[in-house]
């Protein structure tokens, strides 16, 4: 039988890792491109207080990406020691995307970050901006391939399950390579990573401007910022909506989750703006509804019905059912795989393989499970409906906000009247952490809503985990949270260190360019 | 390079300030590599590692009652 403890502190560690990870992959993926659009004002004027701000931003960018590389490789531990039967059965296809990440992309981004840092006088301006701009194209391509092995994830296509090795084999890697769910989340991600990086230029550069320092430095910073961020924050939104679309295509009831959508409304479904969701009474009170919203923005139509988690819980029993078959046919392959029967049967059932294992969760056999256990599998498919709600709420009113910011930034700075709006100046500055908390709970709408699939359809989360005990796990767990609470106390001295100093206090500027010397 | 080029002031990186920072750059990802390497060693390697043959998944999911030699 499962031990449920083991599977909650393995997906709380993976969780807290993962969540940890994040706070810095955007921030890298955003200022990348702010550092290459800086560099190249500097490489088309010449004018060298756009090379100091390549460098000050730099500086802050080097500190994220110091405190951050190898955050993510704890991730891949665990993959072998918490979660070794998950990478037995998916690693054949999960594992590929993973390898090119850090084979190709990994090494591009740091082999640049290298020059970005020691090649400012070695080499000519053109080849540093060469340089520049491949450090930002290998920390974009570096997320493209772990989104490439999260996509599948979600939306697992291109390959087949074996019955003769036990696990999931890659049919066609183009598709895996082209996954439409993977392409609209790397997109959506990256953009939320450049929404991030504008901010945390715009956040700090106002911080200068309301203490009166640095202010042309200030005022250029905010200019990229605003028109990199307003471009992305509209792009976010716009791509999010595709990403959107794609889950309610290949996972209704992670979609119908987060909208608190019991019933199967009549097409086009309204949109539920607020409410609070009862799981237990099945049930959304107080709710305000935005008539057709949702039919629009989830099938792009207005005749087509979204369905409501019962309905979806009624379909996944018919699933379960349709598993057992399979799975009975499997075991009957296990024994002859000659069995011609069994076979055509497991064929015929194969796709709905993955939910007879959700019976495993409460039966050692679920050949043997009855109509009480199939309803209670099939009730299990219901996510944690109050968290996805109301994750999913936060994250779109923050992407509201950062259009609205970021709008009013681009205006004042094509009237040149950054400097004078205080109010303006402060918003930006108290916004700094938003782009943070919509990127993890955009992770936690994406992966929470999952549950309790690791792999959507195929495999069960609770079938993942390893056979460790709970002592191995409370162990490890309070080592990555040891490890990880001094990185971040170290990462926020740092980076609040430096920003303070700002150009002027770390002898950048104006000093360098009045005098020559090179504090 | 040019002579336009050559005008430029000397990169901050070269500077006390940034040899500092290229330091403390160094010091990060050093340390972290070695606080890395003393939790795998102490939170996970005395661990055996879990048995994944395919019989030994079928176990796992209970669809073979073979055992797998290597557990």
């Amino acid at each position: 039988m499962i031990n449920e403890t083991v599977v909650d502190l393995s997906r709380l560690q993976f969780a807290l890792t993962a969540l940890y990870h994040f706070l810095f992959v955007p921030l890298t993926l955003g200022l990348a491109w702010m550092l290459a659009i800086m560099e190249s004002v500097y490489v088309m004027t010449g004018r060298e207080i756009w090379k100091r701000m390549t460098q000050f931003w730099g500086v802050l960018f080097g500190i994220n990406f110091a405190m951050g590389v190898a955050t993510g490789i704890t991730m891949e531990f665990q993959f072998g020691t918490n979660w070794a039967y998950y990478a037995h059965y998916v690693g054949d296809i999960f594992g590929t995307p993973l390898a090119i990440e850090g084979l190709m992309a990994f090494f591009l981004e740091s082999t640049f970050i290298g020059l970005f840092y020691f090649g400012w006088d070695r080499l000519s301006r053109v080849k540093h901006l060469f340089a520049t701009y491949m450090l930002a194209l290998g920390t974009n391509l570096s997320a493209l391939w772990i989104l490439i092995a999260n996509g599948w994830m979600q939306n697992p296509i291109g390959s087949e399950f074996n019955f003769e090795t036990m696990r999931m084999e890659v049919t066609d890697f183009a598709a895996v390579i082209l996954n439409p769910v993977a392409q609209a989340k790397f997109v959506h991600t990256v953009s939320a990573g450049y929404v991030l990086g504008a901010m945390f230029v715009l956040s700090i550069s106002a911080w200068y401007l309301l203490k009166g320092r640095n202010v042309e430095f200030a005022k250029r910073s905010m200019t990229v910022a605003a028109s990199f961020g307003l471009a992305s924050a509209l792009s976010v939104v716009v791509l999010g909506d595709e990403s959107g679309y794609g889950v309610s295509e290949n996972q209704k009831m992670k979609l119908a989750a987060i909208e608190a959508m019991w019933e199967t409304e009549p097409a086009p479904a309204s949109f539920t703006l607020v409410g609070f969701p009862n799981q237990k009474e099945q049930r959304t009170d107080f709710a305000i509804h935005i008539p057709w919203v949702m039919g629009i923005i989830g099938t792009r139509s207005f005749t087509e019905t979204m369905p409501g988690i019962r309905d979806l819980v009624a379909d996944a029993e018919q699933r379960i059912a349709n598993g057992m078959k399979a799975y009975a046919a499997l075991q009957k392959l296990r024994a002859d795989r000659n069995d011609a029967q069994a076979r055509a049967e497991f064929t015929a059932h194969e796709k709905d393989l993955g939910y007879a294992l959700l019976l495993k969760r409460s039966l050692d056999d679920p050949a043997s499970a009855t109509q009480a256990d199939i309803e209670m599998a099939a009730a299990g498919t219901i996510p944690n409906v109050p968290v996805l709600f109301w994750s999913f709420r936060i994250m779109v009113a923050c992407g509201f906000w950062f259009i609205a910011l970021f709008a009013i930034a681009f205006w004042y700075a094509s009237r040149r009247q950054l400097d004078q709006r205080r109010w303006f100046l402060r918003a930006a500055l108290w916004s700094l952490p938003l782009p943070w908390i919509a990127a993890e709970l955009g992770w936690i709408v994406a992966e929470y809503g999952r549950q309790p699939w690791a792999i959507e359809g195929v495999l069960p989360t609770a079938l993942g985990v390893s056979t460790v005990s709970v002592g191995q796990i409370a162990t490890s767990l309070a080592g990555f949270v040891i490890f990880y609470t001094a990185l971040a106390v170290v990462d926020a001295w740092l980076m609040v260190r430096y920003a303070r100093k700002g150009p002027d206090g770390l002898g950048m500027w104006p000093q360098t360019t009045t005098g020559g010397s090179h504090a | 390079m040019t002579e336009r080029e050559k005008t430029s002031s000397p990169s901050w990186f070269r500077g006390p300030g940034g040899r500092r920072f290229g330091r403390q750059f160094a010091a990060i990802i050093l340390i972290k590599l070695a606080a890395l390497i003393l939790l795998w060693s102490i939170c996970f390697r005395p661990y055996p590692r879990p048995d994944t043959a395919p019989a030994a998944m079928g176990t796992h999911l209970g669809v073979s009652t073979e055992k797998s030699d290597d557990q």
